[in-house]
C-alpha cells in the first residue's frame, strides 16, 4: 500500500514536471511564432508598400505620357506649319510608346488591357510613319488625327478618375490581389479606358494589323489527306539519309511515326512525331494544301563540330533541292551551340528573293538536318513580276563612303519595312573590321537600309 | 508507470513539433539570397574557350565552372594583376575580351529562362513554341515591344510570379530559345498558351486554339 502511494506521488510529481515542460515549450513556441509573424508581417508590409509605390509611379508616368500625347495631338490638329507638325508627330510617337510601356508595368489581367495597349502602339506607329513621310499631312490623315485626339482625351478622362481614387487612398495592390479567374477592381477600373471608340488607322507601320494578318500566297495546291501527309513526312528522312555527309553522317531510318494532331491557324497542317532508329525525335508539320514540309524541329545533344560550314551549306541546299524547291542559295549563316542556322533564298534571274526565306538548322556533329522553317517561303513565294532596275549600280556604289571596302554586291528583292518588297542593290562592306550591308533602291537610288553584323559567341547577328 | 510514460511521450512529441515548427518558420529567412547574378552557360563556355586559347586552361569546354576552371581564372587574374577571386567579374571579363552584357545574349538567356520555367518537361517542339509565343507577343500590338517587357508583364506568365523564372535553364531550353530567335514558330503567330487541364480563367477558353503540343494549347 505504502509503495503504491509513493509510486502515486512520484507519478504525480512526474506529471507536474511534464506539465511544466509542456507549458514552457508551448510558451516558447508561441513567443517564437509571434516574433516570426511580426518579422514576416513587417517584411511583407514593407514589400507591399514598395510594390504599391512602383505601381503608382508607373500609373502616374502613364498619366503624364497620356496628358502629353493629348496636348501634342491638340496642338497638331491646329498647327499649320509643316516642320513643326513633323516635330510634334515624332514627339507623339515617343509619348505614346512610353505610355504603352507604362501600362505593361501595371498589374492588369490580359482581358483588361489589349485594346488600350494596341491603340497606343498603333498611335505610335501611325505618327511615326507620318513624321517620316515626305510632303504635307493629307486632309484624310488630319481627320484621323482629330479622331485620335478625341480618343486620347477620353482615355485621359478615365485615368483622371483613377488618379482621384488613388489620391483618396485607393491601393492598386490591395485591389489586384484576387488572382485566378476574377481580377476585379484595378483591371475593371482600367477596363473603362477601353470603353472608347478606337479609330482605325490605315498605315503599314510596325504594329499595323496587316503585319499579323499577312495572307499565305505560296500554297495554291489541292488538299491532301492524312495518310498521304504521313508518307510525305516519312519520305523526308529518306531524303535526310541521301543528303547526310558521307564522312561523319550515319544513316538512320524511321523507327516510329505518330500522328499527333493538326494545326488550324494561318497555316493548316498535319503534325507528326517521328522517332529515328538513332533515338532522335522530330516534330514535322506538313501542309494540308500540297503536302509541303513547313517546319521540322529537333535537337541533338552531341556538340562536336565535325563538318565545315561549306559542307553544311551543301547539305542544306541539296536537302531543299530534293524536296523540289529549286534554286535555293544560302544567303546567311550563323553558328550557335554546335548547330548552324542557314538562311536559304531563291535566286531568280540573278535576283535574290529575300522575302521567300527557308531556314535550315544543321547539326555540325553529324551533318543531319535538325530543323526546317519554311513559313516565309510559303507565305510569300509566288510568281512575281519583278521590277527592272532603272538606277545604275555604279551610281549606287558611288554613294558608299570611300572608307568602306566593298566585299561583294548583289541585286536583291528586299522585304523592307513590313510587307513592302523593294528591288535593291546590296553591298557587303567592311570598315575597321566591322561588316555592314548597304541597301539602295534600284529604281530611285534612295538608301533603304543599313545592317551591321554583330559578332556574338552565339554566331553572327544582323542589327 | 504507464501514465508517466504517456506524459513523457506527449512532452517529447510537443518538443519535437516545437522544434520542427521553429525550423520550418526559419526556412524562408535562409532562402533570401540564393540567386546571384552569375555568368550564363554560354558565357561560361566562352570563358573556358578564351582561357584555353590563352593557355590557362586544358579542361573541357563544357560551360561548367568547376575547380579547374576557377584555378585557370585565378592564374589569369594573377598574371593580369586583378584580385584573385576566381570569379569573372566586369574587370576580368574586360581583360578576357568577353562581353557580359551583350544585349542579344540577354535576350537569349531571358527567353531560355522563361522556356525552362514554363515548359521544362514538355516535348522539345513545345518548348520552341513557348519561346515563339513570347516573340510573337513582342511583335504584336497588344503587348509590350521588348522581350523583357513581355516576360515581366505582371500576371502574364505563372512561372514569373511564382519565382521559377530564377531557375537556371538547361541546354534544351537554350536550344529551343535559339530556334525561336532564328524564326521557328510551330504555332504560326499564337500569342497565348494554356494548360486546358489546369486553366481557371474562362476568358482564355474563348480564344481560338491553333495547335496543341504536349500539355499546352496554343491560341490566338
Amino acid at each position: 500500500m505504502k509503495d503504491l502511494s509513493k509510486e502515486k506521488s512520484n507519478m504525480s510529481k512526474a506529471g507536474v514536471i511534464t506539465l511544466i515542460v509542456f507549458v514552457v515549450v508551448l510558451g516558447i513556441m508561441m513567443t517564437v511564432f509571434c516574433v516570426l509573424y511580426a518579422i514576416n508581417k513587417n517584411a511583407y508590409n514593407t514589400t507591399s508598400v514598395n510594390l504599391e509605390n512602383i505601381y503608382q509611379r508607373s500609373f502616374y508616368d502613364l498619366v503624364d505620357n497620356i496628358n502629353n500625347t493629348e496636348t501634342k495631338l491638340g496642338k497638331l490638329t491646329n498647327s499649320t506649319d509643316d516642320t513643326y507638325s513633323k516635330k510634334l508627330l515624332s514627339e507623339i510617337e515617343e509619348t505614346a510608346t512610353n505610355a504603352q510601356n507604362n501600362i505593361s508595368f501595371l498589374p492588369i489581367s490580359m482581358n483588361g488591357i489589349p485594346e488600350t495597349s494596341k491603340f497606343l502602339n498603333q498611335l505610335g506607329g501611325f505618327t511615326k510613319t507620318l513624321s517620316m513621310s515626305d510632303g504635307e499631312i493629307s486632309e484624310s490623315d488630319k481627320e484621323t488625327l482629330k479622331l485620335l485626339h478625341n480618343t486620347v482625351s477620353e482615355i485621359k478622362y478615365h485615368l483622371s478618375e483613377i488618379s482621384a481614387d488613388i489620391s483618396k487612398g485607393y491601393s492598386i495592390i490591395d485591389n489586384s490581389k484576387q488572382t485566378k479567374a476574377d481580377y476585379t477592381s484595378f483591371t475593371t477600373k482600367f477596363q473603362k479606358t477601353t470603353d472608347v471608340e478606337f479609330p482605325t488607322m490605315i498605315y503599314d507601320g510596325p504594329f499595323s494589323d496587316s503585319v499579323t494578318n499577312t495572307p499565305v500566297k505560296g500554297l495554291n495546291y489541292e488538299e491532301i489527306d492524312k495518310e498521304t501527309a504521313q508518307e510525305i513526312a516519312k519520305n523526308i528522312f529518306q531524303v535526310q539519309n541521301e543528303t547526310t555527309s558521307e564522312e561523319v553522317g550515319k544513316k538512320s531510318n524511321v523507327q516510329e511515326i505518330i500522328y499527333v494532331g493538326e494545326t488550324d491557324g494561318k497555316f493548316n497542317t498535319f503534325d507528326f512525331k517521328i522517332r529515328l532508329e538513332n533515338g532522335i525525335e522530330y516534330y514535322a508539320q506538313i501542309t494540308k494544301k500540297g503536302g509541303k514540309l513547313l517546319t521540322l524541329s529537333s535537337y541533338a545533344d552531341t556538340k562536336n563540330i565535325n563538318i565545315t560550314k561549306d559542307k553544311a551549306i551543301n547539305i542544306a541546299e541539296t536537302f531543299a533541292q530534293k524536296l523540289e524547291i529549286k534554286n535555293m542559295k544560302c544567303v546567311w549563316s550563323a553558328q550557335a551551340r554546335g548547330d548552324i542556322y542557314l538562311n536559304l533564298a531563291p535566286v531568280e534571274n540573278g535576283i535574290i528573293l529575300y522575302p521567300d526565306l527557308i531556314k535550315v538548322k544543321v547539326d555540325m556533329a553529324t551533318g543531319n538536318v535538325l530543323g526546317w522553317e519554311a513559313t516565309p517561303y510559303y507565305t510569300n513565294h509566288t510568281s512575281r513580276s519583278l521590277p527592272t532596275a532603272t538606277y545604275s549600280k555604279s551610281m549606287a556604289k558611288s554613294k558608299i563612303g570611300s572608307d568602306f571596302k566593298i566585299i561583294s554586291s548583289a541585286v536583291a528583292l528586299s522585304p523592307l519595312d513590313y510587307n513592302r518588297e523593294v528591288l535593291t542593290y546590296e553591298f557587303k562592306c567592311t570598315k575597321n573590321g566591322e561588316t555592314y550591308y548597304f541597301y539602295y533602291n534600284a529604281e530611285s537610288g534612295q538608301e533603304e537600309n543599313i545592317l551591321k553584323v554583330v559578332h556574338t559567341e552565339n554566331g553572327n547577328l544582323l542589327m | 508507470m504507464a501514465v508517466s510514460k504517456k506524459w513523457k511521450f506527449i512532452s517529447l512529441l510537443v518538443c519535437f513539433f516545437a522544434l520542427s515548427f521553429i525550423s520550418i518558420s526559419l526556412v524562408p529567412y535562409n532562402q533570401i539570397s540564393n540567386v546571384e547574378a552569375e555568368t550564363t552557360y554560354a558565357q561560361n563556355k566562352a570563358i573556358q574557350q578564351r582561357l584555353s586559347d590563352l593557355g590557362y586552361y586544358n579542361g573541357a569546354i563544357d560551360g561548367v565552372i568547376n575547380w579547374e576552371t576557377t584555378q585557370a581564372i585565378k592564374n589569369f587574374q594573377y598574371d593580369y594583376g586583378v584580385t584573385q577571386d576566381g570569379i569573372v567579374g566586369p574587370e576580368t571579363a574586360r581583360l578576357l575580351g568577353i562581353n557580359l552584357n551583350d544585349q542579344s545574349n540577354n535576350d537569349l538567356y531571358l527567353l531560355a529562362k522563361c522556356v525552362y520555367a514554363e515548359a521544362r518537361g514538355e516535348p522539345y517542339v513545345g518548348q520552341v513554341a513557348v519561346a515563339a509565343v513570347i516573340l510573337n507577343r513582342v511583335k504584336h500590338p497588344d503587348f509590350p515591344n521588348t522581350i523583357y517587357g513581355v516576360v515581366y508583364q505582371p500576371w502574364a506568365f505563372t512561372a514569373v510570379y511564382d519565382g521559377q523564372i530564377g531557375l537556371e535553364p538547361n541546354e534544351t531550353a537554350y536550344q529551343a530559345a535559339q530556334d525561336a530567335l532564328n524564326g521557328w514558330d510551330p504555332t504560326y503567330g499564337c500569342i497565348y498558351y494554356y494548360n486546358p487541364a489546369t486553366a481557371t480563367s474562362q476568358w482564355i477558353f474563348s480564344r481560338k486554339v491553333v495547335v496543341t503540343i504536349g500539355k499546352h494549347a496554343f491560341a490566338v
